[in-house]
């Protein structure tokens, strides 16, 4: 993935990816948007249940400073346990990402319903804030194995 | 099926870093099925290696396979040539893979990944519990189908134990059913709970493992 393209020299802003349930932000399509603290890559979803800890892992492996899962609040999703499900993979992903030392920050899930693109951008831009004392991503110019 | 848990990640950390070049490998069968070493399992750490070991200041290259079985020579012939490429294996197969992989590629390292635990089923997702500790030496058919070897905590041949709990559950794990106890009520919903009064001699433990390491011939089967 390449860096974040107009950053000031010297100055970190963060790369998040944010893979969310269509149906928690109807009418937000994929797409890269460049905000002020961060670069956020926007990935829409069917279902979070779609979302497997290898592809977040993969995406942080290849340099990615984070990843933020946006999914329905529980009750409200349409396949039941997808939300429910996907929250237990992203904690005890967090709790892999810890052991390994590079901050449980690094991957986040959030619930929310009837987002629009700005709010979607407002979430990573609060995982931005949580992952810059971190620093840059170690894996960032790493050859992929 | 033979079910296993993942190593402590310090630990498999600690085995990764010994080289630059790592072979992580799952077995798609029994630990598959319990999620300890199938191909996700591999996709997953796969990553978390690497990044420990780089975001360490380390350097580690790993490449990926899953064989069918770990525990059949013919299947490991396909890893051959990415051996040929790396300095060490890491296996997530249960013990009889680790082990087949150390004796197929000798003498190129071969690391366990997961601990070997027993033979379960699968409860409900998310729980294995035992069901056979291949004791050598069957009597299911004597205690109606449920194993008091594996599945008692004393492994007791004439239960119940004066620790089963008043409701119906072992003194040693309340999460457990005192097996004695659904033996019985097995026994009684057959009407014959007095196959249960006869007193079950003293076992032959040396198929089970005490009595050495295990060996099975067939020389009907041999070449």
């Amino acid at each position: 993935m390449p860096a974040y393209p107009d950053a000031p020299r010297g100055v970190f802003l963060p790369e998040i990816l944010v893979m969310y349930c269509q149906r928690s932000a109807p009418g937000v399509t994929s797409g890269v948007v460049e905000d002020e603290a961060c670069l956020v890559r926007m990935v829409a979803m069917p279902c979070t249940s779609k979302v497997e800890l290898t592809h977040c892992l993969a995406v942080l492996e290849r340099g990615t400073d984070a990843v933020l899962v946006v999914g329905c609040p529980v009750d409200t999703c349409r396949f039941l346990t997808g939300s429910h499900m996907t929250m237990k993979r992203i904690e005890r992903g967090r709790d892999l990402l810890g052991q390994v030392g590079m901050g449980a920050e690094r991957l986040s899930m959030r619930l929310a319903s009837e987002l629009d693109s700005g709010a979607l951008v407002g979430l990573a831009r609060e995982l931005a804030r949580a992952v810059k004392p971190l620093g840059p991503s170690p894996m960032k110019g790493v050859t992929p194995a | 099926m033979i079910t296993a848990e993942s190593k402590p990640m310090a630990e498999l950390v600690e085995m990764a870093k010994r080289q630059e070049r790592l072979l992580l490998v799952g077995c798609a069968t029994c630990v598959a099925e319990c999620a300890a070493g199938g191909e996700k399992e591999v996709l997953t750490l796969a990553p978390l290696l690497r990044m420990a070991v780089i975001g360490a200041g380390g350097r580690l290259e790993i490449a990926t396979a899953t064989l069918e079985r770990q525990c059949e020579w013919e299947f490991l012939e396909a890893l051959e040539p990415l051996v040929k490429k790396t300095d060490a294996i890491m296996s997530l197969a249960c013990g009889i893979g680790v082990q087949a992989l150390a004796e197929r590629f000798s003498p190129v390292p071969v690391y366990p990944g997961v601990n070997t635990t027993s033979l379960c089923i699968r409860e409900q997702p998310g729980i294995w519990s035992a069901r056979c500790a291949a004791c050598g030496d069957c009597v299911l058919g004597e205690t109606f189908g449920l194993c008091p070897v594996a599945r008692c905590a004393k492994s007791l041949m004439n239960g119940p134990c004066g620790g089963t709990r008043a409701d119906g559950t072992c003194e040693v794990d309340p999460d457990t059913d005192c097996i004695w106890v659904k033996i019985w009520e097995r026994a009684s919903a057959r009407g014959e709970v007095d196959a249960l009064v006869r007193v079950r001699p003293t076992r032959d433990w040396s198929g089970s493992g005490h009595g050495g390491p295990k060996r099975m011939v067939r020389e009907d089967l041999r070449t």
